[in-house]
């Protein structure tokens, strides 16, 4: 069994006015020391997928089908306080901005020690010594100076590896990254995206990276998952999907991605935008915007099948192929 | 005699003042352009990259009259504006234009969409009847491809790149010849952030507009630009069509941009090494702006500022370069 399996997850908002169905049945799972990429436009459902493993998923939302596996473990039915040894314990998460992910006004070092003193027990000398380790390893300069540092000391790329340290502290089996260098420059981005792959690698670390950049999934991931309206329309391996997309979702999205050789000319674009949750299209969600529809997917919502050597939910998937 | 670049801009520096106390004796300043020179000609989509701080977008807010020089010319068809007067700037404000990154932002919520393209074009040509502006505004959004009933609808009903279509149509209302567009993509989706830049070059090619266009995302530069100047901590290290830049950068600062750049599907990926991180604006380092972080870096680098020389065919301010060290 994989390290983590998600079967059939589904979340729901019961709203007043409608039910808003966030993820309609995604299916996916995470090798031990694998790196996942799940992609998709706002309002997939990428984000939501993530936030479900830990039960992070705001009110009135909640998991309303399926099941989480981890390590053996039922995720999806643990009370709040059970749920609270998995957090940040075994599943660590990185959000997008480091400035909203620290405390302003403790220090580097009560933030990490706090997070220490949460899940160990260990004396104040063996913390501090464990929390600057850490820093030195994410290759932060003069760990022992920016331990007692404010966030508002360092820079962006530097908080972001405090982030990094902080969910590495308790030697996790899986880091959920939302969009963690989304809010940084180009150059700090490929910094702490290196940095990452080479932690997961040494510390045998699954990864789950939450992006929009198909650019970025593609340099860091091995296996990637690409969702649409709350369902997973394709995944595989990273380089036969960004190589050979077999969805015209994804195929619409690599082809819209400014390029050189599109130089002066057109982008391809697809019409439209995503539909609102309150408004999903019936049968395959993509329809009203995919230039392959027929009366088929109108009315049946394909399921995701093994086409070739990767998953697509598309009833012409072989015929596009 | 050749015509002058539709805009131009001179050793153009801005300094904005540190808020410290009134006793305090030495009033630091941020230095956000020191030394900008640069010619745009007619129909260029001329691109600022750049990362965050490095002056970009308060060259296009000081081009746009928007912030005030401390020093240097801009100008607009040769005639200098930068020190007119708000009066004497009016024409030449309704033949510049902006366009926004965040078009959630730069729509007023409380008009609706035909008051919103309406009060450019009633403060710009009061001349203009009820039934002509109208009837102005209506051609304006047929032409960007939007449906001209959304007149009546307010912002919130739109997705956001709708809006961004609604703002590009505001920026036309008016017929300008010159557009500034800060990011007008960075908060879009990729389907969406297409079909905008689609629009962006159609109606360049349509009305004959140049553009200055302000991002971070080098893949963009490469698909739209006709000319790039690549900006590091207010100065710009490198300036050259975007095919010369991305064949071969030649400024250290562009070298280690481009090489941080992720790639589509490429097979193995060497995380770049950067030395340090970018100055602070506030004390600048002496010389090159990036010796700290240049590996080519020598003692000159450390104590002449470079200028902007040109070299096969492109301008760069690198004394390596010019050297031929690099």
């Amino acid at each position: 069994m994989a390290l983590l399996e998600v079967r059939g997850l589904e979340v729901a908002f019961p709203l007043r006015a409608a039910r808003l169905q966030a993820l309609r049945g995604v299916d996916f799972t995470l090798e031990e020391g694998e790196r996942l990429g799940i992609v998709g436009e706002s309002g997939a459902g990428k984000s939501m997928a993530a936030y479900a493993i830990l039960n992070l998923i705001s009110e009135p939302g909640r998991i309303s089908g399926g099941e989480i596996w981890f390590d053996g473990q039922r995720l999806d039915t643990l009370s709040n306080d059970e749920m609270r040894g998995i957090r940040g314990n075994r599943i660590a998460m990185i959000f997008q901005d480091p400035m909203m992910t620290l405390n302003p006004v403790l220090t580097v070092g009560t933030q990490m020690i706090e997070c220490l003193a949460a899940h160990r027990t260990m004396s104040e000398a063996q913390a501090q010594d464990l929390c600057i380790a850490k820093l030195r390893e994410v290759a932060i300069p003069s760990p022992e100076a920016r331990f007692n540092a404010y966030p508002h000391e360092l820079s962006g790329g530097l908080r972001q590896r405090v982030v990094i340290a902080i969910a590495l502290l308790l030697d996790p089996a899986i880091i959920i990254a939302d969009e963690p260098t989304t809010a940084l420059d180009v150059t700090i981005q490929a910094e702490i995206m290196g940095l990452m792959m080479e932690l997961c690698d040494n510390h045998r670390v699954g990864l789950i990276l939450i992006t929009h950049d198909l650019a970025v999934v593609s340099d860091v991931t091995q296996k990637m998952l690409v969702m649409y309206a709350g369902r997973v329309v394709e995944t595989g391996t990273t380089a036969q999907v960004i190589a050979r997309p077999a969805h015209p979702y994804t195929r619409g999205l690599l082809q819209s991605l400014p390029q050189k050789n599109t130089a002066g000319g057109m982008l391809n674009q697809i019409p439209g935008t995503m539909p609102s949750l309150a408004a999903v299209p019936s049968g395959c969600a993509f329809h009203p915007r995919c230039e392959h529809t027929d009366a088929r997917c109108s009315s049946e919502l394909p399921q995701l099948r093994a086409v070739g050597r990767r998953m697509v939910s598309c009833h012409h998937a072989e015929a596009l192929k | 005699m050749t015509a002058p670049p539709i805009v131009e801009v001179e050793d153009l520096k801005v300094h904005f003042p540190v808020q410290t106390s009134f006793l305090a004796r030495e009033k630091p300043v941020v230095h956000a352009l020191n030394g900008v020179s640069l010619a745009i000609e007619r129909g260029d989509a001329f691109c600022l990259v750049g990362e965050s701080g490095c002056g970009k977008t308060t060259l296009g807010r000081t081009i746009m009259g928007l912030t005030r020089p401390t020093a240097g010319d801009i100008r607009f068809e040769g005639a200098t504006i930068s020190r007119l007067s708000d009066g004497e700037m009016r024409p030449y404000r309704r033949r510049m234009q902006m366009i926004f990154q965040n078009p959630y932002a730069s729509l007023n919520p409380r008009l609706t969409i035909q008051r919103t393209l309406e009060e450019p074009l009633r403060f710009h040509r009061p001349e203009l009847n009820e039934s002509e502006v109208k009837a102005h505004t209506r051609d304006v959004m047929v032409s960007v491809g939007n449906d001209p009933e959304w007149g009546s609808r307010y912002p919130h009903e739109f997705s956001g790149g709708q809006r961004q279509r609604i703002s590009i149509a505001r920026a036309l209302m008016v017929d300008p010849d010159f557009i500034v567009a800060d990011e007008p993509v960075s908060a879009l989706d990729v389907s969406v952030q297409a079909q905008v830049l689609n629009l962006l070059m159609q109606v360049r090619e349509a009305r004959g507009l140049t553009y200055l266009f302000i991002t971070h995302d080098l893949s963009v530069v490469e698909h739209f630009g006709t000319q790039v100047a690549v900006m590091y901590l207010g100065t710009v290290c490198e300036l050259t069509t975007p095919k010369a830049l991305f064949a071969k950068p030649l400024h250290p600062y562009s070298q280690l941009l481009l090489s941080a750049v992720p790639k589509l599907g490429r097979k193995s990926f060497k995380p770049v090494k950067v030395p340090g991180e970018v100055p602070s604006p506030i004390d600048l380092p002496t010389g090159c702006v990036f010796h700290g972080r240049c590996p080519h870096a020598n003692q000159r680098c450390r104590e002449e500022v470079p200028a902007l020389n040109t070299v096969k065919a492109r301008q760069v301010a690198c004394h390596g370069v010019d050297e031929g060290r690099i």
